[in-house]
This record gives C-alpha cells, structure tokens and sequence, in this order.
C-alpha cells in the first residue's frame, strides 16, 4: 500500500490590501499560516477571509481552473489561485510569500482588480463567429479534425486576463489590444466556418493597437495558466496579414520584411539597416541611440557587416520557409 | 412543455418586496453580535452532511431540524466586519447563509413528512416506495415567523407508467 504523507509547514504571507472606498494608499497585511501539503493558493484565500479577516476580498466562483475569476499574482508571478499548489509555490519562492492583485493600479479592493479594458479590447476584436447563418440548416457544418487543430488551442482560453496584466506594451499604450484580444481574434480568424473577411484582421493591422506594436518579450506566453501561448497566436496574425495582403508598408510590416531581408542577406540581423529600412528618412531621430549602438558594438558600418558561415544554406531556408508574400 | 411554462404566474415584485430586501441587507451590515457567518455556515454544513444527506432517518432529521432552528436563532447574532458598499463579498456570504438556512429547513422538514424512499431521498426507516400516499409533489411555504407549511401536488404521470424499480 502506498502512503502518501500530507505535511504541513510554516508560512508567512505578505499580503496586499486596499479598498478604494475608504484607503488613500494601499498597505500590506501579514498572516502567518501553517499549510499543508494539499492546499492550492486559493485555499489561502479562503482561509485568510474564513478564520482570519472576513473583509478581505478576491474573486473566485469554479475552484477548477475553468472560470478564470481567480488569476492573482503571487511573488510577482501571475498565478491562477486555484490551480496552483501551494507546495510548488513553496518550492519556487521559499516560505515569504506575496499575494498580490494581477494590476496594482487597477486594484479595487484587495485582490479584486477593475478589469474594464481587458473586457473592452476583448469586446473590440469581434469576439464571435461573423457568418451568415442559415436558420433552418439542413445539416451540420462539418469542420474536420485538421481544421479545428488550426484554433491552436487558442478556444481554451478562460480570460482571466494574467497575461494581459502581464504584458508590458499594455501597461505603456492604452490602445493596445493586447494578448488575450489577440488570442481570441485567432480563434476566430482561424475557424474555418468565420466569414470576417477582412473585418477583424484589418482591426490587427492599425498601428497602436494591433499586432505590430507587441515587442515579442514572451511575457504573455509565461503568464498563461491554460498554456495558449498568446504570442504564437499574434504570430499567426502576422503571417495572415502578410498573406491576405492586408499588411500594408507602415513601420511595422517595413520593420518585419526588413528582419527578413536582412537574415536572407547577412544570415544575421544588421540592425542598423534595418531602422533605416523600417523607418525611411525618419531614421535621422534615431541617430543619437544608434551612436550609443555603434560604440557598443551593437551596430556595425554597412560595409563591415560580417556574414554568416553556411549563409547559402540560411538563405535556403528562408526561402523554403516564406509563405507570406511581402 | 413550454407552454405550461408560459403560463405560469409570476408575482409581480412590490415595494414591500424591495424594503425586506434592503432590511436584510440592513441587518447583516450593522448588526453587532459575536457569531460568524463562516462558524455558523460550517456547523450547518456538518450537521446536514451528517443528518440530512441520501440516507436518512426520522430520527437524524429531527437532529437535523433541530440544529437548523438553534442555528436561525444564532444568525440574529451576526456581526461581520466589513462595512463598505465596495465588492461586500462578506456580506454576499452572509446573505447566502440566510438563504442556506431557509433552504435547509424546507428540506429537512419535506423529508420528515415523506415516510417513504424515493431516489435520492432513502429514508432507512422507511425503505420502500410507497406509491399509494406518496406518489405525489411536495410543495413548501414558509410563513413570516419562518414555519414551515406542507402542501401537495399530483403527479401527471404522461407516459410512463407505474412499476417498482427492480435494478
Ligand atoms: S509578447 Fe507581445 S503581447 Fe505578449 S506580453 Fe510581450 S509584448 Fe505583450
Ligand atoms: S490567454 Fe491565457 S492568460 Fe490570457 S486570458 Fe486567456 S487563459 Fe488567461
Ligand atoms: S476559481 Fe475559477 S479559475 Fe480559479
């Protein structure tokens, strides 16, 4: 027979708390708890408001990682509360532990957030099937296998919003859509019963808050607790715009052809041809950063570019590889 | 089938409906007693797990009806500690315990008067179905002291037809 120990340990929570009713500035609570083995991080939660403080605040409805109500951050770690393990957590972070809200400055009350612009760029995006449908079908419409693998996963996403909060382009640009609205434009723009046409993938294209404006950090990717890699998902976006011929010559299509080009010529990134490609005669703004560059190393003179060794078999590559056409 | 859902009535909501409602809610913001929601909701929990679940006696409901009046006594002495209009998950929970209570009592007292066993409600005293009085909806009312009136309704039948459970 087979025992499995449930073992307890000690642990001191740093806990945020703020209710913008009656508090000029957030402060920090701190609970020490024993927690055993089997906890997840939203038994903490409910511990915390059951036995210890009945004002603190969170949301949560499924306990089953499905409803997307309960994403907090935890040590700075975006964390979906009830589906992480406390002993995990303990063996990421140690016994000092933070709780706090997914956003600070769009906090509410404690770990409950005002997350208005999340459901705003969602809504923004068309999140639903665009398709003229007939009332009375005479049968199903059939969607194989191969066809509905191509939503990549990206159906799954249950908008707790951690990677949204997580992303730094969000946090700078208001208008940016953002990961999870791009996720969810993907899903759509990938099922093969949409008929959108160029409605919601032109959306992706406006500078600002479309595609182009992600700076790729992955941060998006790390926070997701279902896994959807929202940056793939951006990344098919691209591709699409390029291959409907949506993408039309803006700084950012420039800046991604360039990226290309540069690799079809060098096998390396030559950065600083690449601004000059991506942003024409504007480049001279640039001109203090890019000396900054040059001494750096970080840039080289267009007639010291280095290539690459093997630069035919790169250049091979990038051409087996082109599906867009630019 | 839709039909008859259609035609059911519905009160129309009065302005005395909205002041209970705002009374209750009055309550559990100020009243300042020295029980919890959360200590009060768990001796329920444990009590109708023990007492009120599949299997069931005359006996274990009447302990169980029982803990359900001590614990409506007890909730006039609530207090709980947040006072904000913001986000009041505490006095959601309260509001819900309240209901909890109502409910339990509606269970426990149908099942006290189902001498019988039927699905999910298998009474140990009474173990087999007893088709000639009870084949029949029980319909609860609770009045303003919170007693509880037992009324029934006849079954339609339709299509299927009466026969014991042999599996
Ligand atoms: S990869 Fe793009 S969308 Fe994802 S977090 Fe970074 S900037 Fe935001
Ligand atoms: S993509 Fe992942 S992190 Fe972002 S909202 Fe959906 S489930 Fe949450
Ligand atoms: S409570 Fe629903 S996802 Fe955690």
């Amino acid at each position: 027979m087979s025992t499995h120990n449930i073992n307890t340990q000690k642990v001191n929570f740093k806990v945020f708390r703020f209710n913008a009713d009656v508090d000029y500035l957030p402060y920090y609570e701190d609970y020490t708890m024993e927690v055993t083995s089997e906890e997840v991080v939203l038994d903490i939660l409910n511990r915390i408001k059951w036995d210890l403080d009945g004002s603190f605040s969170y949301r949560r409805s499924c306990r089953h990682g499905i409803c997307g109500a309960c994403a907090i951050k935890l040590n700075g770690r975006a964390t979906l509360a009830c589906k992480e393990n406390m002993n995990d957590m303990i063996k990421l972070f140690g016994n000092d532990i933070t709780l706090e809200p997914l956003s600070i400055k769009r906090a509410v009350k404690d770990m409950i957030i005002d997350k208005a612009d999340f459901w705003q760029k969602h809504d923004a995006v068309k999140p639903y099937l665009i398709s003229d449908i007939d009332e009375y079908p005479e049968h199903e419409h059939l969607v194989s296998p191969k066809q509905a693998e191509e939503l990549d996963d990206a159906d799954l996403c249950i908008q707790c919003g951690a990677c949204h909060y997580a992303c730094p382009v969000v946090e700078i640009n208001d208008e940016f859509f953002g990961p999870a609205a791009f996720a969810k434009a993907y899903r759509f723009e990938a099922d093969v019963r949409d008929e959108a046409g160029t409605e919601r993938l032109t959306e992706m294209h406006k500078e600002a808050q479309g595609v182009w404006d992600c700076v790729k950090c992955f941060e998006c990717a790390e926070a997701c607790p279902k896994d959807i890699n929202p940056i793939g998902k951006i990344t098919k976006l691209h591709l699409m715009l390029f291959d409907k011929g949506l993408a039309t010559s803006t700084v950012a299509s420039r800046h991604a052809v360039g990226f290309k080009n540069s690799i079809a010529k060098h096998g390396m990134l030559d950065e600083g041809t690449l601004v000059l490609y991506s942003e024409g005669p504007s480049i001279i703004k640039h001109i203090p950063v890019a000396l900054q560059m040059f001494r750096k190393g970080k840039i080289v003179l267009p007639w010291n570019m280095p290539k690459s060794d093997n630069l035919d078999e790169i250049q091979k590559l990038v051409k087996s590889s082109s599906t867009a056409k630019f | 089938m839709v039909s008859e859902i259609d035609n059911i009535e519905l009160r129309v909501a009065t302005k005395e409906d909205a002041k209970n409602a705002q009374a209750e809610i009055d309550f559990i913001l100020n009243n300042n007693g020295d029980e919890t929601v959360t200590g009060l909701r768990d001796e329920l929990q444990q009590c109708m797990t023990d007492n009120a679940g599949a299997f069931r006696t005359g006996e274990s409901l009447e302990i169980a009806i029982a803990k359900v009046k001590e614990l409506h006594k007890r909730f006039k002495n609530i207090r709980i500690k947040d006072k904000s209009k913001l986000f009041n998950t505490e006095l959601q929970e309260a509001i819900e315990f309240g209901h909890m209570l109502d409910y339990s009592a509606f269970i426990v007292e149908s099942a006290i008067a189902r001498k019988e066993s039927r699905g999910a409600h298998y009474r140990e005293d009474f173990e087999s179905r007893d088709d000639e009085n009870f084949l029949k909806h029980t319909m609860a009312y609770m009045d303003d002291k919170g007693d509880i009136r037992l009324d029934y309704m006849a079954v339609k039948l339709g299509k299927h037809e009466l026969k014991p459970r042999t599996y």
